[in-house]
């Protein structure tokens, strides 16, 4: 966005809330802002960027003034489109793991499962579960010729002991080694399926998905967010409470139809998604 | 409270010289990094509508001439009032136990 389309916008916004000759005395100083800044930096962007959209800056403005504006909230498509975003990285780690290993369907299950994680936690539990018991029947059936006997080291003596009634089925120690990798990465993948958003907002204060789409989250009086209402959106909101079945669809519902298209998690934090296009 | 604060940082600055408004806006953003640009600038357009500032038209070398903000007399009492509040908060903090390293 440019100066001018910029302060445009600011006129715009401003000139139904302001008198004319407040809003001259407004446009000038921002005219002599952007002016002195540009001395300073070189990058109109950078300038923009710290004053925030047009919209936001209004909402400050009139904040100081004590006049009643509402901010414009991002519509529900973008933030639709966002969490399809959003929910295709969270399960990035888990869809590596489950190609390795050979259950592709899996991610599936766990992207549809995203507005609600800790089902799809248990669904990858009881996958993983089903995953373990099949492992530790494992079998390299080692063939032992009368003049090639290959000889492999057994990490477990108590599965040479059962296994010894049966036909050499016992477990590689190559196998067990891969084994426990495999078990760290899909911790590591769970870990992140959940705490995907959670940590993009705390370390970044957006996801990919609403950086694609070009829009943050902010606190209903225009603020960023702060860690508290980080931990509580995320947190409480997006993993505990969207766990309980009907909750995500009444957020669907809310961030529909309410005029601040807030979701269950949004209206416990106190906070809103707007539009950032600068 | 936080607002409150900026107000009372603004003015402080402002006290030794005065800045123009881009100075003011950099020198809080550097200290204070999560607040929100805009809000400092719209906090010292208040100040000075409320006579705790004025505004000194000075020419400058490069473009046109910039409005430097400075403290009135009015603003320093202002000021004074609100560093006492601030002290006796934190005395106020210190009392119940928590201390602050100098």
């Amino acid at each position: 966005m440019s100066k001018e389309k910029y302060l445009r916008e600011l006129k715009q916004q401003l000139e139904t809330h302001v008198t004319q000759n407040e809003l001259q005395d407004i446009l000038s100083d921002y005219e002599s802002f952007f002016i002195t800044a540009k001395e300073e930096e070189d990058s109109e962007l950078i300038i923009i960027e710290k004053l925030g959209s047009p919209n936001l800056l209004v909402a400050s403005i009139l904040a100081e003034k004590k006049i009643e504006f509402t901010l414009e909230s991002a519509s529900p498509i973008k933030r639709l489109i966002a969490f399809i975003i959003d929910a295709l990285v969270a399960i990035i780690p888990i869809g590596i793991i489950s190609i390795i290993i050979g259950v592709v369907s899996f991610s599936y299950a766990m992207f549809i499962s995203y507005p609600s994680p800790l089902i799809g936690v248990s669904i990858y539990y009881g996958g993983a579960m089903y995953y373990e018991t099949e492992m530790s029947v494992t079998s390299e059936v080692i063939s032992i010729d009368s003049e090639d006997v290959t000889t492999r080291i057994v990490e477990d003596p108590k599965i040479v002991e059962e296994s010894k009634d049966e036909s050499g089925r016992v477990l590689i120690n190559d196998d067990i080694r891969l084994n426990l990798i495999i078990k760290v990465c899909a911790v590591a993948s769970i870990v992140f399926y959940i705490l995907y958003s959670f940590m993009a907002t705390l370390l970044f204060k957006n996801t990919l998905g609403k950086k694609l789409m070009n829009i943050k989250v902010y606190k209903t009086g225009i603020d960023s967010i702060d860690i508290k209402d980080i931990v509580m959106r995320e947190c409480m909101g997006k993993v505990l409470l969207n766990s309980i079945p009907i909750i995500p669809l009444i957020s669907l519902v809310t961030m529909i139809f309410t005029k601040k298209h807030q979701t269950i998690h949004d209206i416990i934090s106190n906070t809103m998604v707007l539009n950032n296009k600068i | 409270m936080k607002k409150g604060i900026l107000e009372m940082c603004i003015l402080f600055t402002l006290k030794e010289t005065p800045l123009y408004g881009y100075e003011v806006m950099k020198l809080i953003q550097s200290i204070f990094s999560d607040v929100y640009s805009g809000s400092i600038y719209t906090i010292l357009r208040r100040l000075n509508q409320e006579g705790y500032t004025n505004i000194q038209k000075k020419e400058s070398t490069v473009g046109p001439p910039r409005k430097y903000y400075e403290i009135t007399s009015t603003g320093k009492i202002y000021l004074h009032s609100m560093t006492n509040e601030w002290l006796s908060i934190i005395k106020s903090v210190e009392i119940i136990g928590i201390k602050f390293k100098k």
